[in-house]
């Protein structure tokens, strides 16, 4: 009878703590992210330094050259160019980690086997507290290197400011290093024009570089400069041209309109100050008449 | 200045509030009755997106802060009126012939309003809480609201003495205290949403950082917010220009 009670009081012990259970599922070890992690970002676009890149009509070169088509960053330009940078905030929040899968993630363009692991998110963005969107969004976390490059298309989603969307997230073992010695690879083996596309590797990313008239009608250098945390979240994106930045992504909390401190608040302080020393020296002066 | 002098005068001021029916009307009945008849008047209206706190709610659980902070401006007439009286009743020629100095006098009356102020931010808490209008506070928050209002009490005092200062007789000053309530009230409450122009003048009430800062805390936002830490600075500041203008003030040509 003990015995029976014993395991009765076990079982109901068992039954109150399952609802504090949570079931994990394995991961690869190339994922960084967790569910429940938020990160934000801040887009900032600068109309003034476009004009150049407008003028060279760059954006039919490179729609020609790269695949993902850079049609992409002028639409950058025309989403945000009348408003004063940062102009939008970008949410990216994870909802659950998926299990690893195998399969074709790049059919039909590319046909080759990749692994990876799915993330459920809510993506969104945010221009002020009542002009926001947020939708479900499944990212891919690929796992090595060589799938990585796939995945930005021959690094094509630098290009075009808006597909970086599709890999925010990198696998944290990839090797920045030979990202670069296989994208270049892959320039030289298309040759042309791709031959004048230099690249370097960073610590925590890459840096892709075209001389003038390197894609022939760019009259200035186009430099891009892209970098990911050790969690494998894009952490920093820059595009410039002629040396002046096009637009930079990089992380940013958004604070509604009501939220941030008025400029004005600095004056008043100083203001109160300066009467409140002068009533003190009001009061000296004061005290010592009396005396 | 004896700590043991500005307690016995506190413990008198203290009791002289329960004694004073317009006193006790001003410092607990009315801000009560506000919180009472608008609650009953707004409770029911659901509105959305409201205001710069883009939430859905009960508009009288937006008024509420405002409310709070208004119940906090009310102390200025007590220490109006009660600093009149004690120089049309001679009180503070008295005091001038005993060791107790001017400055204990002032600091018990800080003192004692200040206590009236958190007993009335108090009771004001634990109805809106009964009323269901308090859903995003937390208890730091509440704890950050209390230190808030003891604050901006500092200040009323100060619009309290200067009123004191201009005024003949309590019964003035009873009536001038409003040039200062009445406009604070009205621009600087954020009871509803104001033109750009009006909120340039509510820059300059202190009602208006009181009222702003809770409003944050009542509606969630973060308590690390610099918002709130500014507007708890600048209370700070507008709180002893006011009350060492009141000390001056009162000195120079109040007390006679």
């Amino acid at each position: 009878m003990k015995k029976i009670k014993s395991i009765g009081s076990l079982i109901f012990v068992v039954l109150l703590l399952v609802p504090f259970i949570r079931i994990s599922v394995a991961q690869g070890s190339y994922v960084g992210v967790k569910n429940g992690d938020e990160y934000e970002w801040a887009l900032s676009v600068y109309p003034e330094n476009w004009n150049t890149y407008i003028a060279d009509d760059l954006g039919v070169t490179l729609e020609n050259l790269v695949p993902l088509g850079a049609s992409n960053l002028t639409r950058v330009f025309n989403d945000w160019k009348n408003f004063a940078p940062p102009q939008s905030y970008w949410s990216l929040k994870v909802n659950s980690v998926d299990i690893e899968e195998t399969g074709l993630l790049f059919s039909p363009g590319d046909n080759t086997t990749i692994t990876y692991t799915p993330i459920n998110g809510n993506f969104g963005w945010l221009l002020s507290l009542f002009d926001s969107d947020e939708w479900d969004e499944t990212l891919y976390i690929v796992n090595d290197t060589s799938s990585f490059l796939r995945q930005t298309v021959n690094l094509s989603s630098s290009f075009s400011f808006y597909s970086m969307f599709s890999v925010f997230i990198a696998p944290t073992t990839i090797s920045w290093s030979s990202l670069v010695s296989e994208f270049l690879a892959e320039m030289t083996a298309k040759g042309g024009l791709y031959t004048n596309i230099t690249a370097a590797a960073q610590s925590n990313g890459y840096l892709i570089d075209i001389p003038a008239l390197g894609f022939e009608n760019n009259t200035a250098a186009i430099n891009i400069n892209v970098k990911y945390n050790s969690k494998g979240i894009l952490s920093y994106f820059k595009f410039s041209y002629g040396g002046q930045t096009l637009l930079d992504f990089k992380p940013g909390k958004f604070i509604p309109e009501h939220e941030r401190v008025p400029e004005e608040y600095y004056f008043l302080f100083i203001g109160l100050m300066i009467v409140l020393l002068a009533e003190i020296v009001f009061y000296i002066f004061i005290g010592k008449g009396r005396k | 200045m004896k700590l043991k002098r500005i307690f016995a005068f506190v413990k008198i001021q203290l009791k002289s509030v329960i004694k004073v029916p317009t006193a006790l009307f001003i410092i607990l009945i009315l801000p009560v009755a506000l919180i009472l008849i608008f609650g009953f008047a707004f409770g029911s209206i659901y509105v959305e997106d409201y205001g710069w706190t883009g939430q859905d709610g009960y508009l009288f659980e937006f008024m509420v802060p405002g409310f709070i902070a208004i119940s906090g401006l009310f102390m200025a007439i007590p220490v109006a009126l009660s600093f009149s009286e004690d120089r049309e009743q001679g009180m503070l020629k008295r005091i001038n012939t005993t060791p107790t100095t001017a400055a204990e006098f002032m600091v018990s009356h800080i003192i004692s309003n200040m206590i009236m102020a958190l007993i009335q931010v108090a009771i004001i808490f634990i109805l809106t809480f009964l009323m269901g209008a308090m859903r995003n506070i937390t208890p730091v928050g509440i704890l950050l609201s209390f230190v808030i209002m003891v604050i901006f009490t500092l200040s009323t005092i100060g619009f309290g003495l200067i009123t004191a200062t201009v005024s003949k007789s309590a019964k003035a000053a009873g009536g001038i205290v409003w040039i200062f309530l009445l406009p604070q009230q009205l621009l600087a409450a954020n009871l509803y949403p104001l033109p750009p122009e009006t909120q340039i003048v509510s820059m300059f009430m202190p009602l208006n950082y009181a009222s702003d800062s809770l409003s944050l805390i009542f509606f969630g936002v973060d308590l690390g917010n610099l918002r709130i830490w500014w507007d708890l600075l600048i209370l700070v500041a507008f709180s002893f220009v006011l009350i060492i203008a009141g000390i001056l003030l009162f000195k120079k040509y109040g007390r006679a």
